[in-house]
């Protein structure tokens, strides 16, 4: 059998530039076919390093495949498929080729071995993330694009003065491999990647990003960011205790914006927030079953928002605009796009026979084995407050049952069969787990459909979705309407930017007077140069001249005579 | 044809160009073609001398003897080959993007400006490839002489000024401290050479070695280091393909490479106090002066409107990072200062003639007004913002690997406040050129932007998609660079 | 202030409240018949995770308030607000 061992990433990252030259039929096969491509390169090798060389002493392994990153590997490249059947529903070359560079960084930075290709790879991924924001055709996609850049660069430099550091230490350290979060860089590495998987105070940029993409982009950016943040803090940092708390934070903000937010996308977006939480906070606690969970669950909320976004941009193509108060006539004009929305948002809130509900499950055991109640109890409101702010409060909107004829207008075909295969797949996933838990590091003897397992959650999202539709009837609920909420971000877009430049002013004023400082004493020397010439320039007359001629033979006379003795 | 051959030509064949160049200054193709092929042949030359280095092969030719124990002589050894290598490559392209801009903007006495572009190329030439003290010495101050006419070519008030600064400031201190340093090393040593493993190891003594740190760090002002940076940042009147030279191709360079080989082959362990085992104070304190003022040049950068004053001011910050590597007296730290050369080199060699380009076509020189150009020029912006990103250091471009290893060399060495101040200085570079790439591609694009008709002509873009490849060639040349290194530390 | 809402549509909030309830009640039912004791904590009790559920609503509910209260700003146009460069 033909054994190439190249990275299957790079593939992706070869397969934009061709799309960069490719005319407009081409590109989606192009994609889907590198994505098969590097599927096929990933699942013909055997676990273990493989092109390994060394550089200035320092270990640059190119590819080095195990249990961890081939699942989410195939996630991701499975994912790319279902993009690039999206991608051809529209024309935009620039945004296609930006996709396959943000996958091919993101699933090469998967399989890299040592940290500086990491971080090479994962800056390439974040990079074009910036460009697909940069291209996408959204109001105001520019301006986001440039705050995603300044994100971006920071967690890049954040990066790359962790991995000096962390080489400081020792050359040979540079494999990828569990680093200490005590250390200098090590401490960088971990800051960066808490931005890289969208943190507290580092959550806004995925909305952001998310609410100004292009429908395709924007579940381009769900699959291919965040995750790549969730696979490296399980390589390099598990069971760090902090993590825990960091995930619940993520799991809090998350629901809370999900809730509370109009623009459905960002509702996605932070849903998204949450599931990632519950992501970190297993990897937090670090236990071989935790670890598992966290990596199933990774691999089932990438499907699960690719298909959300994949709808909510369907209803954008079609509509214009994707916000909740805004969803009103979905059912009736877009039928087809109303039904995915319901799946796709019931798959995304981990409700049983979907995906996220074989994960969740083995979530909650994990959790449960450490006996960290509240931790439990946070982990267990998921379900219930994405079932309720994702799939309730977006269904209802787009199913508001007033009997009107309206003219069917369906979203593309290709948004809708891309959407209807991430759902489906959810669903296959969901009925039938077994798969997904062989590829689990891990082996896993599971029963997520066992009675004591399912009651529960069915008592859980029923009590909540109960409670939401009763609120609703009591007109306690907030109502939708077209409105946007404040994050972080205003803190730093107004603030911070008038710091620095008042910083910029001062320290050009402090220059300026110093130069001027500098040019006064130099002027001062000079004249005080010119003084002291001039003061030796005495015309030579009389008796002092003839005394300094006489000196100056004596002197040379002396100079003759030692030289030649 | 043998290496000494090769290196006899390299220096001679600048001079030959440049007055090929005045002689058939007429008709203008023909000059752009000798000007053109001229640089081709020191491209071809340096790339033959790099691969004769690297077979252990050392040419040395000398010219003359002056005095005993000094003769005018230049060898190859792997620093500054390796210089000269990409400095001649990126001339070649330089070369390309002057014949174009002279026609797009109608340069006054393009012959002129593009003769004592190729003395300078010989001259920066002849300082990479000094075998001693003493042939550098004859070299920089050939190279201040023919540098200088380009600074002042426009010939207005303000480019007159900015080139007395300059000849002033690169002869004066070199004259006033770059000799008496050489006569005392002289005194210390008895040789001028250049040797690997210092010179003046083990022969002199600690206030001897602060003292004369002092002293070639200062006298070279081609380096920048403050406070002789005024030329570099007052320089920014020449006329474009003249800027590309002075600050990116020749002057900077060489007085980087100058004060590498000063720290390397002179100096070697001498710059490392044996009680402490660490940094001499001298090399101490001008470690803290450059960092901060890399740091302050960043910001200042950010409040300059004019695109070539903050250009001038943030490749001011990337030299004086490479002097900080040379500073760290380690072999980790000379290979991160080489790196970083190398990588502005290609970086500001290709920011400026895109900047060039775009000031060619548009007319635009205010950071104000490139919002939304990159829409109407992509390829000419797309090398812009690569060059950008290697300059602030952002991974995976070629700039980030220097920094990487200017960062590990720093905090192997225990100087730890100098990495963390290279981060700094990283961070305030992205903040004065990242939303200038970014805002180039996001604004809205400009309808009234070309002033000619046909938009940039090829000779003026694919000069700077070349160059930007040549600097995202840093990623996979990083190993065979150390290796070709290593004889720079490691004697053989 | 909670803000009164617009009276409730129908459509398919009378299924899903439907559905809601037969999973409530097919989901409490079976909770009780496979009472296992013990338990580590008084949330994983049978019914526990209901009410879990109504509490976590109801938080949501009261948080969204809350944060459409002070975080809200009115969008000009379509787009964010002009940035400052």
């Amino acid at each position: 059998m033909l054994q190439i061992t190249l990275n299957p990433g790079f593939v992706c990252i070869l397969a934009a530039l061709i799309v960069l030259a490719a005319p407009r039929v081409a590109r989606a096969p192009i994609m889907a076919g590198a994505a098969v491509a590097a599927l096929w390169l990933m699942l013909d090798r055997e676990f273990g390093a493989a092109v390994a060389d060394a550089q200035m002493g320092v270990p640059v392994v190119l590819l080095d495949l195990d249990a961890l990153n081939r699942i989410f590997g195939i996630a991701m490249l499975i994912a790319l498929i279902i993009i690039a059947i999206a991608s051809s529903a529209r024309r935009n070359r620039s945004e296609d080729a930006a996709i396959l560079l943000m996958a091919g960084g993101a699933v090469s930075a998967l399989f890299v071995g040592d940290l500086i290709s990491f971080v090479g790879a994962a800056a390439l991924a974040g990079l074009a993330s910036a460009w697909i924001v940069f291209a996408s055709p959204v109001a105001n996609a520019a301006q986001s694009g440039v705050r995603l850049l300044i994100w971006q660069g920071l967690e890049g430099l954040l990066f790359l003065v962790g991995v000096a550091f962390h080489l400081s230490a020792g050359a040979a350290s540079s494999i990828f491999t569990q680093l200490d979060v005590n250390t200098i860089g090590g401490g960088f590495i971990f800051v960066a990647l808490l931005i890289r998987a969208g943190a507290p105070l580092a959550h806004v940029w995925l909305k952001d990003a998310i609410a100004h993409a292009s429908p395709v982009g924007a579940s381009a950016l769900s699959v291919f960011s965040t995750m790549l943040g969730v696979y490296a803090l399980a390589r390099l940092f598990p069971a760090v205790p902090l993590l825990i708390f960091i995930g619940m934070g993520m799991i809090v903000i998350g629901l809370a914006y999900a809730m509370a937010e109009d623009d459905a996308r960002r509702v996605g977006a932070s849903a998204l927030t949450a599931q990632t939480g519950v992501c970190v906070a297993l990897i937090g606690l670090g236990s071989p079953l935790a670890m598992a969970a966290a990596e199933g669950h990774a691999f089932t909320t990438i499907f699960a928002f690719c298909g959300v976004q994949l709808v909510l941009g369907a209803i954008l193509v079609r509509r214009g605009a994707a916000h909740v108060s805004a969803l009103e006539g979905v059912s009736r004009a877009m039928p087809l796009t109303a039904t995915l929305l319901l799946i796709s948002a019931l798959a995304a809130s981990g409700a049983p026979l979907f995906a996220s509900y074989t994960t969740i499950t083995i979530a909650l055991e994990a959790m449960a084995q450490w006996e960290l109640q509240w931790a439990w109890a946070l982990l267990a409101c998921v379900p219930a407050g994405l079932f309720a702010a994702l799939c309730l409060r977006l269904s209802l909107a787009a199913f508001d049952g007033v009997a009107q004829r309206t003219p069917i207008e369906e979203a593309p075909f290709p948004m809708l069969l891309s959407a209807a295969l991430a759902a489906f797949f959810c669903f296959s996933v969901g009925v039938a787990p077994s798969w997904l838990y062989g590829l689990l590091p891990t082996t896993l003897e599971f029963a997520p459909f066992a009675i004591d397992r399912l009651a529960p959650h069915l008592a859980l999202l029923g009590a909540a979705g109960v409670t939401l539709l009763a609120a609703r009837a009591l007109r306690l609920a907030p109502a939708e309407q077209h409105l946007r909420l404040r994050d972080v971000d205003a803190l730093y877009r107004g603030p911070l930017a008038g710091a620095g430049r008042w910083l910029g002013v001062v320290l050009l004023r402090v220059y300026g007077t110093v130069q001027a400082f500098t040019e006064r004493q130099a002027a001062e020397l000079g004249r005080f140069v010119m003084r002291a010439v001039r003061a030796c320039d005495r015309p030579y007359r009389g008796a002092s001249g003839l005394a300094s001629f006489a000196a100056l033979i004596t002197v040379a006379a002396v100079a003759l005579v030692w030289r030649f003795l | 044809m043998s290496p000494e051959f090769a290196l006899a030509a390299l220096l001679g064949a600048p001079l030959l160009q440049a007055l090929l160049v005045l002689a058939l200054s007429r008709p203008p193709g023909l000059r752009d073609l000798v000007h053109v092929l001229g640089s081709g042949a020191v491209a071809a030359l340096a790339g033959y001398l790099v691969h004769a280095v690297s077979q252990s092969a050392s040419p040395r030719i000398v010219l003359a003897n002056p005095l005993p124990n000094v003769e005018l002589a230049f060898s190859a050894e792997p620093l500054g080959t390796l210089a000269a290598a990409v400095v001649g490559g990126l001339g070649f392209l330089h070369a390309i993007h002057t014949s174009g801009m002279v026609r797009a903007i109608d340069q006054k006495a393009p012959a002129r400006l593009m003769a004592f572009s190729a003395l300078t190329t010989a001259a920066a030439m002849a300082v990479m490839f000094s075998a001693n003290l003493f042939s550098f010495f004859v070299a920089y101050q050939a190279l201040a002489l023919a540098a200088f006419p380009l600074v002042a070519h426009v010939g207005d008030d303000e480019a007159r000024t900015s080139a007395r600064l300059f000849l002033a400031m690169l002869l004066g201190a070199s004259i006033a401290l770059l000799l008496p340093a050489m006569i005392w090393t002289y005194t210390l040593s008895g040789t001028l050479e250049f040797q690997v493993g210092g010179v003046l190891a083990g022969r002199i003594d600690l206030l001897s070695a602060n003292a004369l740190l002092v002293l070639f760090v200062l006298g070279i002002a081609a380096a920048a280091a403050p406070p002789m940076h005024r030329w570099l940042t007052m320089s920014f009147t020449a006329p474009y393909p003249a800027l590309v030279k002075v600050q990116a191709l020749a002057v900077l360079p060489a007085g980087g490479v100058g004060l590498l080989k000063v720290f390397a082959y002179v100096f070697g362990p001498a710059l490392i106090a044996e009680e402490t085992g660490r940094q001499i104070l001298a090399a101490q304190i001008l470690l803290g002066l450059c960092g901060v003022i890399m740091c302050a040049a960043a910001v200042i950068a950010l409040s300059k409107t004019d695109i070539r004053e903050r250009l001038a001011y943030s490749l001011w910050a990337q030299a004086l990072a490479a002097i900080i590597g040379g500073l760290l007296a380690a072999p980790a730290g000379l290979f991160a200062a080489a790196l970083q050369i190398v990588a502005t080199s290609c970086a500001a060699t290709t920011l400026l003639m895109a900047v060039g380009t775009t000031a060619a076509v548009t007319g635009r020189n205010n950071v104000a007004d490139y919002p939304g150009l990159g829409r109407v020029m992509p390829w000419t912006f797309a090398g812009f913002a690569i060059a950008c990103a290697s300059i602030i250091g952002m991974p995976p471009f070629s700039g980030a690997w220097s920094k990487l290893w200017l960062i590990t060399a720093s905090a192997s060495t225990g100087v730890i406040w100098a990495a963390g101040l290279v981060g700094v200085a990283a961070v305030l570079t992205f903040a004065h050129l990242g939303p200038l790439a970014a805002n180039a591609f996001a604004g809205r694009a400009p309808t009234d932007a070309f002033k000619r008709p046909d938009g940039a002509s090829i000779l003026l873009v694919a000069p700077v998609i070349l160059g930007a490849a040549a600097t995202l060639g840093l990623l996979v040349l990083a190993d065979p660079l150390a290796s070709f290194l290593s004889p720079v530390w490691t004697p053989r | 202030m909670i803000k009164p809402a617009p009276p409730p549509k129908r459509g398919i909030a009378a299924m899903m409240l439907l559905f809601c309830v037969v999973a409530l009640v097919a989901g409490l039912g079976f909770e009780f018949l496979n009472d296992t004791p013990p338990r580590f904590s008084v949330v994983a009790q049978p019914g526990g995770r209901a009410v879990l559920g109504v509490g976590v609503v109801v938080i949501l509910v009261l948080l969204a308030h809350g944060m459409r209260l002070l975080l809200t700003t009115r969008e000009r146009g379509s787009g964010d607000a002009a940035d400052h460069t």
